[in-house]
């Protein structure tokens, strides 16, 4: 059975989303609940998404990789770098070359055990030591943003797994044409030559030449639709481009980002915002995309030994590499002690690499039967499955140790999740309703209060008295001495209650100009409190505070 | 306040509504007032006017001093801002004002509950203009509706 294409895009984002939600009931990262409803309706289970349907996929692809690297790439500020880049660079190092070398020697030794062939085991070694240095941004990035994390470890996250996918790029043609080497193909120069120059050079050229340009476009004042529009349009170009001159389309997005927010920082911020909000579908759709392509097919006993070595291998590499570049380049005790824990993840880099590597390495055959290029296609396809589910979960893990899950929101936020109980002065100063004007003038001198329920001796309150209501009263002092709270106070309307949400709230009182109303209990028709704009800024600003921790 | 702003007191106040009353008490003088306004189209409910002043006195005494007596209360019933005025033939001791006078001179306000600003000012342009001792005299001396309407709206 075929279905459309839109079809297929609502299966997908609608099952992510069911997905994601079921996974978050079980506290694991959303991005889990994505893949695994990939494999459900993908290759390996309905086939809904099957290998008729994923070809047509692939460009959709591209963009999201695009609008993923973009907004990764958002988040490297300068001055980050000016403060932590050395050491964000020495982790980097350490954990792609930690990965490279573990996984490399693993894997090689293990493939000369099998089969015997030195030379492509030490082929196959080196490219999959190469491909092992690559963290997934996306998952990583991912699970950083659906926690909220704010912080020095997500900094780093975010920095590290940014750079170590160039990292990857030139371990990867440095590996392949040792292989290329190794197995008698010649020292293909050019080849290396073309590969860094174009993929690595060419895509970063490229990026930092778009985002510079965004940046003189955004500057020139367009409205935040109109800038999501020329976003939106510039990444489509940009993957199609990369696509086409065979470039990264994630470094090539990633550095264009990364360049417009540090050219233009204050009109990219609520650029890159708008993006985020408008790129989760493409997300979901992404990640569903990754599982549905995976493909859990009948293999040889010992590659899944492989599989094993090489998830064991990359993990103690990343880990141990990342806490020796830390500590060498002295970086602070929590990225020792951390950072390596959230690099597990492999995505979309590593398996594009395991694909070139089939057409590189087709030739080399490491048993009867079985080339190199098809070994390092299942394995990296079967250890991506795992480090998807172990990644985003032990970035999860990371930054909880570390306090920064919850860090990273701002008043709208809190405003969002907070109703007008939770920032209503309670027990506020009343006035009965035959208290003389002349009191009510020294009631309300004395108290920081805007607005003031008048109260009936039943303690029910019936209108309110504000300094604005008596403005006309200022001056004719004769009628200070015979009126009352009642004859001056203006009727409650109750336009606000406790379970208000404080957002509608506050929206409704900046259009009555007020700056207090009452707010009254719905059954006794008491004083609850009185609510304001001042004092609920002031409560969120502290909650704010407190969220946002030290640090 | 310099000026008594009369364009308030005017779009309250017609000439129907002034009467001269033979009251003996506080309660029968204003039970009286309130029922020469039966036919006025803008109180609306009548009763419940007579219940919200009679409400608002219980609260305090509207004698404002003076010999001035001024009942009021907002009501959603009421239509438009409505004033009416009534001089008593005799000063009546049980009225309970602020000085301790008794009142002669009655101005019954009544309002919506969304007049306030209306109201209010309304009941302190009536507190300037009783300051006035000539004026009060000339109404106490008032042997007409008439007359006490045209000694109300006189200027100073």
């Amino acid at each position: 059975m075929h279905f459309g294409i839109l079809l297929l895009l609502g299966i997908g984002v609608f099952g992510g989303i069911l997905g994601a939600w079921g996974f978050q009931k079980l506290r694991i990262p959303q991005v889990i609940g994505y893949i695994a409803i990939g494999l459900l309706i993908g290759q390996s289970g309905l086939n809904i998404i099957g290998d008729v349907e994923l070809p047509t996929l692939k460009p959709f692809n591209y963009l999201a990789l695009a609008v993923i690297g973009f907004l990764v790439g958002g988040e490297l500020e300068g001055k980050i770098f000016k403060q932590y880049g050395k050491q964000f660079t020495g982790i980097m190092l350490g954990e792609g070359l930690g990965a490279f070398f573990v996984v490399g020697v693993a894997s090689g030794t293990l493939l000369w055990l099998v089969t015997g062939n030195m030379i492509a085991a030490i082929a196959g070694g080196v490219v999959f030591g190469a491909i092992s240095s690559a963290t997934d941004p996306a998952s990583t990035v991912d699970v950083l943003w659906e926690y909220r994390s704010k912080g020095l470890l997500t900094t780093g996250l975010i920095s590290v797994v940014a750079l170590d996918d160039a990292l990857a790029l030139t371990l990867y043609a440095l590996g392949t044409s040792v292989a290329g080497i190794l197995v008698g193909g010649g020292v293909e120069i050019s080849e290396l030559i073309r590969t860094l120059g174009i993929e690595l050079f060419g895509s970063l050229a490229l990026g930092v030449g778009s985002g510079f340009g965004l940046s003189l476009l955004l500057t020139k004042g367009q409205g935040n639709d109109r800038s999501l529009t020329l976003l939106v349009g510039s990444l489509l170009l940009l993957a199609g481009i990369t696509l086409s001159l065979q470039m990264d389309v994630i470094l090539c997005a990633m550095s264009a980002g990364a360049t417009l927010v540090n050219c233009a920082p204050r009109r990219s911020k609520a650029v890159l915002h708008t993006l985020r909000a408008f790129s989760s579908p493409i997300y979901v759709m992404f990640f569903v995309l990754v599982g549905a392509r995976l493909q859990m097919t009948s293999q040889p006993a010992w590659l899944w030994g492989l599989v094993a070595v090489y998830v064991i291998g990359r993990t103690v590499g990343k880990y141990a590499g990342t806490w020796l570049g830390a500590k060498v380049s002295k970086s602070p005790k929590v990225l020792q002690q951390y950072l390596g824990m959230g690099l597990f993840a492999q995505g979309g880099v590593a398996v594009g690499l395991s694909m070139m590597a089939s057409q590189h390495l087709s030739e080399v055959m490491v048993v009867d039967g079985l080339d190199l290029g098809a070994v390092v296609v299942s394995t990296i396809t079967a250890t991506t499955l795992l480090v998807q589910i172990i990644g985003p979960a032990a970035v999860k893990a990371a930054i909880t140790k570390t306090g920064e899950i919850g860090r990273n929101v701002t008043e709208e936020d809190i405003i969002q999740e907070l109703k007008v109980a939770d920032v209503i002065d309670s027990n506020p100063v009343t006035l009965q309703e035959n208290t003389l004007l002349q009191e009510i003038f020294e009631t309300i001198a004395e108290h920081d209060q805007l607005a003031f329920p008048v109260v009936t001796q039943e303690g029910i309150c019936q209108g309110v008295i504000s300094l604005e209501s008596l403005k006309a009263l200022f001056v004719e002092q004769e009628v200070w001495g015979w009126m009352i709270a009642g004859d001056v106070m203006v009727p409650i309307t109750d336009v606000v209650e406790a379970d208000t949400p404080l957002a509608d709230a506050m929206v409704t009182l900046e259009q009555l100009e007020a700056e207090e109303t009452i707010v009254r209990d719905p059954d006794t028709l008491h004083p609850i409190g009185v609510f304001g704009i001042r004092s609920a800024k002031r409560q969120v600003s502290t909650r704010l505070v407190q969220k946002q921790g030290v640090g | 306040m310099s000026n008594p702003d009369f364009s308030l007191l005017d779009s309250a106040l017609s000439p129907q509504r002034v009467f001269l009353t033979q009251a003996s008490s506080k309660e029968e003088l204003l039970q009286t007032v309130l029922d020469k306004l039966t036919d006025c189209e803008d109180v609306g409910d009548l009763e419940s006017l007579r219940a919200a002043i009679l409400a608002r006195e219980s609260l305090m005494s509207t004698g404002i001093g003076l010999g001035i007596g001024v009942p009021h209360a907002r009501i959603s019933s009421v239509q438009n801002m409505i004033l009416a005025v009534a001089v008593n033939h005799v000063p009546l001791e049980d009225y309970e004002s602020i000085d301790g006078k008794p009142v002669q001179i009655v101005f019954l306000v009544a309002g919506r509950p969304d007049q306030q600003s209306t109201y209010v000012q309304l009941l302190a342009v009536l507190s300037h203009l009783v300051k006035d001792e000539s004026r009060r005299t000339a109404l106490l001396e008032a042997d007409t509706p008439s007359a006490i309407y045209k000694a109300l709206r006189a200027t100073p």
